[in-house]
């Protein structure tokens, strides 16, 4: 373990743990807020460079690890730090606005650090797991603390979501976890300790019996489609990110799903040989079309704003599922974007959450209208946010969309292909319809002068919009560029 | 794992389902828990020590749970008994027929035993059966050991065993897990008055 990508992959991971023990003994607010600015700061400036160090070739650790550097969980790394360092940031502005806790008045807010940076650290790791069972026990660790902190508020509402996401997703790791035995069982006598990394586990799918290969991929592709929140065991979804604490949602929503849908992704390439390679892009593309299909009807009824969003979630880890499936240059250049820009719009939706409440708190559970005469900085955020979701140009959402479905043609999925156009051009009306009726119209809001959080987003607003544009830029290179053609090997 | 601690397992978790005090019901479990380890220490002497260690860590995990569940118990006694919305008959008959089209149509998964293999399903089957069928969150609880002890017999049935980390990784996991959702059952005991999950309907679309 003396190379630099295998020191970084336990390192990554460890910081933001020591951060969140010494922020949540800090003995003051004040104090606190301070140690998260550099705890955060620190830990996804390492994350970053360690992604960083994968894509440009640098991250070559031999793989029987049990974490592992390497380009296929560098933009997922890149794009978990990205997020929770924002989120970690519009946390104390979250806090001040928070009147009532899961949890003892006194040592509500260094819980609240604590679970955020516990599960912050496990969902750095997720990406780093070299080996499908340290990945399941990394995915089902960050259920236990993002309960905790969906459950933050106390409220009636935010206990039944948790108790909700906690038995769904619970129930689903548990089937995975039978998949995860069967392949042990399958694997070579002797090869207990690393039986179970990735290319030991391909290995296996090569000699294992066909019935019992199908079996342990379908429990476990159906076991972690729970966490990742595909149609139609997505229940838990809505209910979490519309209850949990803003900065907690995009967390969910931008880094938790995506992180675990690459576990999927890894576990498919792994038993590609016992399942057959058709069958596993037939059933990425099922979930994918099913998870659209379901979400897009949504995107059409009026919803209290971190309700829609989590709808969005839904259609747009279907749009990832198809890239998935499609596979090629262009849908894998289509995935890295889609997974970026969507965590960045995402995110910024979620966080508008925290100034939108003291402006109107029935927003938290009715859709908003008429806010543009109440605070039209807060509806520029919104409307960046919302926007680039549905996938209006220059989004790189729209160009996201157009890579993968151009991938899936190119596939030969066409069928599939004009299908999830047809979807997304519903979701694009629906979002827009909100857009334009929702928050463009005029209302007669009061207009708040000391709205917390506010200037947060608006400074998140610029720096969202700078990253947003620069992604859409970055569409017209990806799918040539050297980074995607490394993927391209590596997911083939 | 002989054949008859298999089924002996599987009818422990059966009881689970039909029994309405949730005092019998931890009892139920945490006898099925112990049992697995037992069995598993019994198994030790011809395999590797990881698996000794693995025997210790479910004897172990079974007394721990077993506390944890009887404190919570205690300290939130229910106004009135929680009935499930099906008769007790009912509800064990409708696990056992689902558990037994399982598997019928369940190929062979390659573990030790066959009779493994079935019973670790059959438990995993029962323990979602439990969640829900059953109103206590003490229940929901219940169902997740129940599923996880199905999963502990199949992984015990494996040659070598999971690694060694991994089993540890699994308990840790189960007990924080576990602590987090009696930290929910307490919550909701004090909002709601009780710790009926019927209650929890409130968000729809």
């Amino acid at each position: 373990m003396t190379s630099p990508p295998a020191v970084l992959a336990y390192i990554v991971p460890a910081l933001p743990l020591v951060g969140g023990g010494l922020i949540a003994l800090a003995p003051t607010p004040r104090s606190q807020a301070w140690a998260n600015r550099a705890g955060a700061v620190v830990s996804a400036a390492l994350a970053g460079i360690a992604a960083a160090w994968a894509l440009i070739g640098g991250g070559t650790a031999p793989p029987d690890r049990w974490l592992v550097l390497d380009s296929l969980g560098a933009p997922f790394l890149a794009v978990v730090a990205l997020v929770g360092l924002c989120s970690a940031l519009i946390s104390p502005a979250y806090l001040r606005t928070s009147v009532r806790s899961f949890f003892r008045p006194g040592r509500a807010r260094s819980w609240y650090y604590l679970s955020f940076y516990l599960f912050w650290a496990a969902l750095l790791a997720v990406p780093l797991a070299g080996n499908l069972g340290i990945a399941w026990v990394l995915v089902e660790g960050t259920t236990g603390v993002s309960a905790l902190l969906v459950a933050y508020s106390g409220r009636r509402s935010a206990l039944e979501a948790g108790w909700k996401y906690l038995v769904l997703t619970t129930v689903g790791l548990t089937v995975a976890l039978l998949g995860i035995v069967i392949l042990a069982a399958a694997a070579p006598t002797g090869s207990a300790v690393h039986g179970l990394s990735w290319r030991a586990l391909s290995n296996t799918a090569g000699i294992m019996s066909r019935p019992a290969g199908v079996t342990a991929f379908l429990l476990l592709f159906g076991g972690l489609a729970t966490k990742v929140g595909w149609a139609p065991v997505h229940n838990w979804l809505p209910d979490a990110h519309s209850e949990a604490p803003p900065p907690v949602s995009a967390l969910l929503s931008a880094a938790l799903l995506p992180a675990v849908m690459l576990i999927v992704w890894r576990t498919a390439l792994a038993l590609a040989p016992a399942v057959g390679v058709p069958n596993v892009h037939g059933i990425f593309i099922a979930f994918g079309l099913f998870s659209l299909a379901v979400a897009v009807p949504f995107l059409w009824r009026p919803l209290a704003w971190k309700r829609l969003l989590a709808y969005s979630s839904l259609e747009h880890m279907g749009v990832l599922a198809l890239g998935i499936g499609f596979g090629g240059p262009l849908a894998v250049a289509g995935v890295v974007l889609h997974l970026t820009g969507h965590a960045i719009a995402k995110s910024l939706g979620f966080y508008s959450a925290i100034p939108l409440f003291q402006l109107r708190p029935a927003a938290s559970h009715r859709p908003v209208r008429g806010l543009l005469g109440s605070d039209p900085g807060l509806v520029a955020g919104m409307s960046l946010s919302l926007g680039s979701l549905s996938g209006l140009p220059p989004s790189p959402l729209f160009f996201s969309e157009v890579l993968i479905v151009s991938g899936g043609f190119v596939a030969g999925h066409n069928a599939g292909a004009a299908f999830a156009v047809f979807l997304l051009a519903l979701g694009f009306l629906g979002l827009a319809h909100v857009l334009v009726e929702g928050l463009l119209s005029r209302g007669g809001g009061p207009r708040r002068e000391a709205v917390i959080g506010r200037r947060e987003v608006r400074w998140f607003s610029i720096g969202a919009t700078a990253l947003l544009l620069a992604l859409a830029a970055l569409a017209a290179f990806l799918p040539g560029s050297d980074v995607i053609r490394m993927l391209v090997e590596r997911t083939s | 794992m002989s054949v008859a601690v298999a089924w002996g397992l599987v009818t422990l978790g059966l009881l689970v389902v039909i029994v309405r005090r949730r005092y019998v019901a931890i009892g139920l479990v945490t006898a099925q828990a112990a049992a697995l380890g037992v069995g598993a220490l019994s198994l030790a002497p011809g395999r590797s020590p990881e698996f000794l260690i693995a025997g210790g860590i479910l004897l172990l995990r079974s007394l721990v749970l077993y506390a944890l569940l009887v404190f919570t118990v205690r300290r939130t006694r229910e106004p009135r008994p929680l009935r499930a919305p099906v008769a007790p008959l009912v509800r064990v008959t409708a696990v056992v027929v689902l558990t037994l089209v399982v598997l019928a149509l369940m190929p062979p998964l390659g573990l030790g035993s066959r009779s493994a293999e079935q019973a670790s399903v059959a438990l995993v089957i029962i323990g979602i059966s439990i969640i829900v069928a059953r109103r206590a969150t003490v229940f929901h609880l219940l169902g997740f050991i129940v599923a996880e002890n199905g999963l502990a017999l199949a992984a015990l049935s494996v040659a070598g065993g999971l690694p060694l980390l991994i089993e540890l990784g699994v308990t840790v996991d189960l007990i924080i897990l576990v602590t987090v959702a009696v930290a929910f059952h307490e919550r909701i005991f004090g909002e709601f008055g009780t710790a009926d999950t019927s209650l929890l309907r409130g968000l729809r679309d």
